[in-house]
């Protein structure tokens, strides 16, 4: 069986990713064994799901960006002008980089 | 009659230009002519034609149309650049800086360019063929017709060599575009309608202005002869935003919410070939110029943001179109990213040998991928967004069995758009890891954790709705694969061969590409020499 593939730009060893893929599995498996050991059979304890309903699966990360996406880049988005909005703050942006004097390296 | 005489000898690439934009008159007038019919005979319009002529018609041009640009490209092995002049004498490929005859045209193909337009020729036959495919929105006349004048306006772009004869086909794509978003105007919408006019206005007004300023002081747009002339001064700065500007605001924000794959996927086309434009300005047109050094920061700048934007708005987005939309973002910041770096690292030989040309080709690389990916996505998330007997059939969950391709195409995409090794991303974006580790290794480290937040974010997306606990509804959800299947599968193929093969993806294709971008005015150059090119 070959094992090694030379591309030129890519190595595809196969027996390499093979031992990744399988390392990477029994560090998932042993995680998650650890945290169900701990919960008692679940993967989040019980003390953060009280007051949560049985549908609900956002988690806090997904809380604070349906905030920021609704409440402060939404009501921009509506505006119908933002196309033009867009343009001219793009073109301000490159006016100041290409005329604020010499600079960069 | 001089035209007339002159079209036996008439080039490829000016065939390639040609066919679409005369075939998109076809149907059109043949619509005039119904409309005309029904006017006289003062009769209610009604645009019923066999369909099958019209759809054995249009996938004829989109063919015929791969297969010339297939013979562009092959074609320019041989030299890299080829030149085609139209003078009074006929066409030819001659330029020598003392001819008696008078030129009318001279038109400058890259392999950069020719690549392109064969990449966009394959992809947009793709898209032909799903929507020859749709019974949701069947194919007509009027969409026929805008199609193929995107794909001439498109096309025109690629093979041009001339800031005003790029502002032509940018507005004869625009054109297209416009009647692809807007087919019929609808009264509801109508300011909405009036301010994407105005911004699209606007844009073509600004490209038109820098290409003047460029004419007033140099007397020509060609960007051979240009790039050979040119010094910065304020009037070529204020060029250079009017020139780059509408461009980058196309590319970013290229389409409204449209939920047609194939309109979707001639849209991102144009995205494409809009910051085609935008690598032609910065590198082939003004390349390295002392004053021009913060730029690099502004496009990192502007990557960084685009990338932060799209994981908020993929985080916790479930309509499958705007997921697409934000995917998609984020692969568009990845590309300004790589810009910014790429310009950063031509400024000095040192900087070009140890990371510039390895962001330039990432660069490349990334927009190649853009399209089949975006294409693969568009088609997919399309057909989640179809209508069932119940809402819409993302939601439903466990569509795994109802539509098993869709699910392994948005995965491979996703893993392309990732870059997860070994798919063909990977090769792409190892580049620029390296790249951007000479800038900051802060920047790598951004790159590496919202490139793994991004692959988490949509595996979650597709397992959700694939492998979701399936709803009573979605027992009854017909197989909506049937539609997308060969275009999905063409789709398919390209990945998975430059996956497995990515030196000829490399060599063949980002290679060529980037010798070409940054060398086009070699050939003025030899000219100004003496020198009689081929």
């Amino acid at each position: 069986m070959i094992s090694i593939l030379e591309t030129g730009y890519f190595i595809w060893n196969f027996t390499a990713w093979i031992k990744i893929f399988l390392l990477s599995a029994v560090i998932f498996c042993l995680l998650i064994y650890v945290i169900k050991k701990k919960t008692g059979g679940s993967l989040i304890s019980s003390k953060k799901m009280r007051g949560c309903r049985e549908d609900r699966d956002e988690g806090t990360f997904e809380q604070r960006t349906a905030m920021l996406r609704d409440k402060i880049m939404g009501p921009w988005f509506d505006f119908p002008f933002l196309h033009v909005l867009s343009m001219v703050v793009l073109f301000i942006f490159f006016a100041v980089a290409l005329f604020s004097g010499n600079g960069g390296e | 009659m001089f035209l007339f005489r002159s079209l036996p000898e008439i080039p490829l690439p000016v065939l390639c230009l040609l066919l679409p934009l005369g075939a998109a008159f076809v149907p059109f007038g043949f619509f005039l002519y119904k409309k005309i019919k029904c006017w006289h005979k003062a009769a209610d319009f009604v645009c019923d034609i066999n369909l099958r002529p019209l759809k054995i018609f249009f996938i004829l041009v989109l063919t015929v149309n791969i297969i010339l640009t297939w013979s562009v490209w092959t074609g320019m092995d041989k030299g890299g650049t080829e030149l085609f002049v139209l003078s009074s004498g006929g066409w030819s490929q001659t330029l020598t800086p003392g001819s008696p005859m008078l030129i009318k045209t001279v038109l400058q193909v890259d392999v950069f360019g020719a690549m392109s337009a064969f990449l966009m020729g394959c992809i947009a036959f793709i898209a032909g063929l799903a929507a020859m495919a749709d019974k949701n929105d069947p194919i007509n006349l009027s969409k026929v017709s805008f199609f193929l004048t995107t794909l001439a306006g498109i096309q025109g772009v690629f093979y041009s060599g001339g800031i005003f004869s790029l502002f032509f086909f940018i507005l004869i794509s625009q054109i297209g575009a416009s009647g692809l978003v807007h087919g019929i105007i609808n009264k509801e919408k109508l300011i909405e309608l009036l301010w994407y006019y105005i911004s699209r206005v606007t844009a073509m007004l600004m490209f038109l202005t820098g290409a003047a300023i460029l004419y007033y002081n140099y007397k020509t747009t060609n960007i051979a002869v240009l790039s050979t002339l040119i010094k910065l001064g304020t009037n070529e700065k204020l060029a250079y935003a009017f020139l780059v500007v509408p461009l980058l605001f196309l590319f970013i924000k290229s389409s409204s919410y449209v939920t047609d794959g194939s309109k979707r996927v001639f849209f991102a086309i144009r995205a494409q070939a809009a910051l085609f434009v935008v690598f032609r300005v910065i590198f082939s047109l003004y390349g390295p110029l002392p004053g021009l050094e913060k730029i690099s920061n502004l496009f990192i700048l502007l990557g960084l943001v685009l990338i932060s934007v799209s994981l908020i708005l993929t985080a916790n987005e479930k309509d499958p179109v705007k997921f697409a939309e934000a995917v998609e973002l984020f692969m568009k910041g990845f590309l300004l990213l790589s810009m910014g770096i790429s310009i950063r690292g031509t400024y000095t030989a040192q900087a070009a040998a140890e990371y510039g040309f390895g962001a330039i080709e990432s660069m490349v690389a990334m927009w190649i991928l853009f399209l089949p990916t975006s294409a693969a996505l568009s088609f997919v998330c399309c057909t989640l967004k179809q209508q069932t007997e119940e809402g819409e059939m993302w939601q439903h969950t466990g569509l795994v069995r109802k539509i098993p391709l869709s699910g392994a195409a948005f995965f491979f995409a996703v893993c392309v758009i990732a870059g997860v090794p070994p798919f063909v991303g990977f090769p792409a974006k190892q580049f620029l890891y390296r790249s951007s580790n000479y800038v900051t290794p802060l920047l790598t480290v951004f790159l590496l954790i919202s490139t793994m937040l991004i692959l988490l974010i949509s595996v979650r997306y597709i397992s959700k709705v694939m492998f979701g606990k399936p709803t009573e509804a979605a027992e009854k959800v017909r197989n909506g694969d049937i539609q997308v299947m060969i275009p999905l599968i063409l789709l398919f193929v390209f990945l998975f061969f430059s996956t497995i093969t990515p030196s000829l993806f490399i060599n063949s294709m980002v290679s060529p590409s980037v010798y070409s971008l940054l060398n086009k005015g070699q050939l003025v150059n030899a000219i100004h020499q003496g020198g009689v090119s081929e």
